[in-house]
């Protein structure tokens, strides 16, 4: 029971106001597309993780017998041309895209969040060199990119990763040149300048929090995109090399038995298509959650 | 309005000499090396990596290689296909006019669809239609490219066998590719059209021309979206990045001729000259089209010749 000391406690709790950080959560919970989405992504996560345990069979193991089987109760989703088990393909497979997904996006935020901090905060010639820099990676359009850096890297899940993830710079570093240009302005700011604070000490610890919210969102959104690309040049046979079970690579090792075992190329496709979904709609509900107005 | 225009185009020739530049320097600079890959198939000896180098200008200063494959660039001149040994210049004309055929088809699929799913949805704003709408819109984002087209293929030339799956020439060989490449079009246009067509309508001019009592459907098409143009223009301009990336993945999934699958046939080749040759047509193709754009904002949107 509650003592009368603890009544005016809690109403004083429930006075104070809410961190922005506790706003964002209520918003991204009342979301239903968010949260559809967070529960789709963490469905894959789980899958990732719990591979070893989910996975009916070893993901590379041929067995002849049962080649091009189609979706029985031995094989859930059927088999490919070696006789290997797709749903234990697919299940590993889980853990490669999340990670091309991951660590690209990572080699993203990082490389782009310093050449935009670098071209918001010194401005001037610094500024006019890295953004027309950008300009002309943005000028390589789509997987273009990727594709070059793939081709002169060679073939392979590694280089695969850097080439996504060198993609994805330009437009990190445009967002936070963007927000960077903005904040310095702000009062907090310009007090901490005032006051003799370090320069990296100003960006780390006033201007990068205040940007963090847009770099979060395009960050989720990017994971996406980067997840597709990826799949897309292993489809063209220059990520993952077979036997990885990479959703791209069985895919592509499906197409040419279209008519004889069309279940090689539709169930990797519904997980690609599936992830990527909740990401994107995990995405959109935290940029609807951070920022109501930019709602589509 | 000049003034915008002749600093767009200073803009554009500064950015072309940097991806000109980045191209090249995409053959120098990055770990790998371009012949030692080239010839990691053939397993090539001493001599037959130096006599490459020499046939590609690598032996030759790198401030000499520069200028010159910038002269060259300057003059048309990308260099001569290692595998086939024609000029990359010639052998990249060939094949632009099949991707700008599947380009164009896919960008009408795309902006058609786009514009009236999302007009729809925005005309009936939190109905159930608007979200059954939303939801395709996520779905035509989320969708890989060469998962759809084996999925069309496997429908409509398998099992219907109403369409022939590949190659080139006529209407019913462009069907499946142009849909496949204006999904994400449409999907991504359905998006946009619909969030500034629902800011567009809360306007005060469209409740002055309902008021006036201008019909609902010119109150739409003439005051409506015509403002809700200019982001949807930037839109498409920025869509021809996606179709001509796309274009690779959908060349190669319907086996059709053009820039991106003769992109990746030059991969897989490791006919570098012919791949940078390629990437640098597509990306000037591009600039171009984002120019084009900026100086139809003017005609969209008369303020700017203004300001």
């Amino acid at each position: 029971m509650d003592s009368p000391t603890d009544k005016p406690k809690q109403s004083a709790a429930r006075d104070k106001p809410l961190s922005p950080l506790s706003i964002t959560f209520h918003r991204v919970l009342k979301n239903r597309a968010a949260m559809v989405g967070l529960a789709i992504t963490l469905f894959w996560v789980g899958c990732a993780i719990l591979a070893p345990v989910l996975s009916p069979y070893d993901p590379i193991k041929m067995s002849p017998a049962d080649r091009l089987a189609a979706p029985s109760d031995q094989h859930l989703l059927g088999t490919d041309l070696y006789g290997r088990d797709l749903l234990s393909r697919i299940i590993w497979g889980t853990q490669l895209s999340l990670r091309v997904g991951l660590v690209s996006v990572g080699i993203g935020v990082l490389v782009g969040t310093i050449l935009g901090l670098l071209a918001g905060y010194y401005g001037h010639v610094v500024d006019e060199v890295i953004m027309r820099l950008i300009d002309a990676m943005l000028a390589f359009p789509g997987i273009l990119l990727a594709l070059v850096i793939v081709a002169l890297l060679g073939a392979g899940l590694a280089n695969l990763i850097i080439a996504v993830g060198i993609g994805l710079i330009p437009s990190f570093a445009r967002l936070v040149r963007g927000c960077v240009l903005s904040t310095k302005e702000e009062l907090y700011v310009l007090s901490a300048t005032v006051l003799g604070c370090r320069t990296w000490r100003i960006v780390l610890r006033h201007i990068l929090p205040n940007i963090a919210a847009p770099l979060i969102v395009l960050a989720t959104l990017n994971v996406a995109s980067a997840i597709l690309n990826a799949a897309a040049l292993s489809f063209l046979g220059l990520g993952a090399k077979p036997p990885t079970p990479e959703w791209g690579t069985i895919l592509s090792e499906g197409r040419d038995f279209l008519r004889v075992a069309p279940w090689i190329m539709t169930f990797p496709g519904v997980a690609i298509m599936t992830l990527v979904i909740g990401v994107n709609m995990m995405g959109d509900g935290l940029r609807v959650a951070l920022d109501p107005r930019m709602k589509v | 309005m000049w003034e915008h225009v002749a600093r767009r185009l200073v803009l554009s020739v500064v950015v072309l000499w940097l991806v000109i530049t980045i191209a090249f320097a995409a053959m120098h600079f990055l770990p790998g090396d371009p012949v030692a890959v080239m010839l990691q198939k053939s397993g090539g000896s001493a001599a037959r990596i130096a006599e490459l180098r020499h046939q590609l200008g690598l032996d030759q200063p790198l401030a000499v290689q520069y200028v010159k494959f910038l002269g060259g660039v300057v003059r048309g001149d990308l260099g001569r296909s290692i595998f086939t040994g024609r000029p990359v210049t010639e052998v990249v004309l060939e094949q632009f006019p099949a991707t700008l055929e599947l380009a164009l088809a896919s960008m009408i699929v795309g902006v058609t669809v786009g514009i009236v799913l999302g007009l729809v949805s925005a005309l009936r704003e939190g109905s159930w239609l608007d979200n059954v709408l939303m939801v395709f819109a996520v779905f035509g984002v989320s969708m890989p490219s060469f998962w759809f087209g084996l999925l069309l293929i496997f429908l409509f030339s398998l099992t219907l066998g109403w369409l022939p799956a590949t190659g080139q020439g006529g209407l019913n060989r462009l069907i499946m590719p142009a849909i496949v490449l204006g999904l994400g079009i449409a999907a991504t246009i359905a998006r946009i059209t619909r969030s500034s067509m629902v800011e567009v309508m809360r306007k005060e001019y469209i409740t002055t021309a309902r008021a006036k009592g201008v019909k609902e459907r010119l109150v739409i098409l003439r005051h409506a979206l015509k403002n809700a143009l200019i982001p949807i223009l930037t839109m498409v301009g920025l869509e021809v990045g996606w179709l001509l990336g796309g274009a690779v993945v959908t060349e190669t999934v319907f086996s059709r001729q053009g820039l991106g699958r003769l992109t990746i046939q030059a991969v897989v080749q490791m006919d570098f000259p012919l791949v940078q040759g390629a990437v640098l047509f597509m990306a000037v193709f591009y600039m171009a089209s984002n120019l084009i754009v900026d100086i139809l904002y003017v005609a969209v949107d008369p303020r700017i010749q203004t300001r």
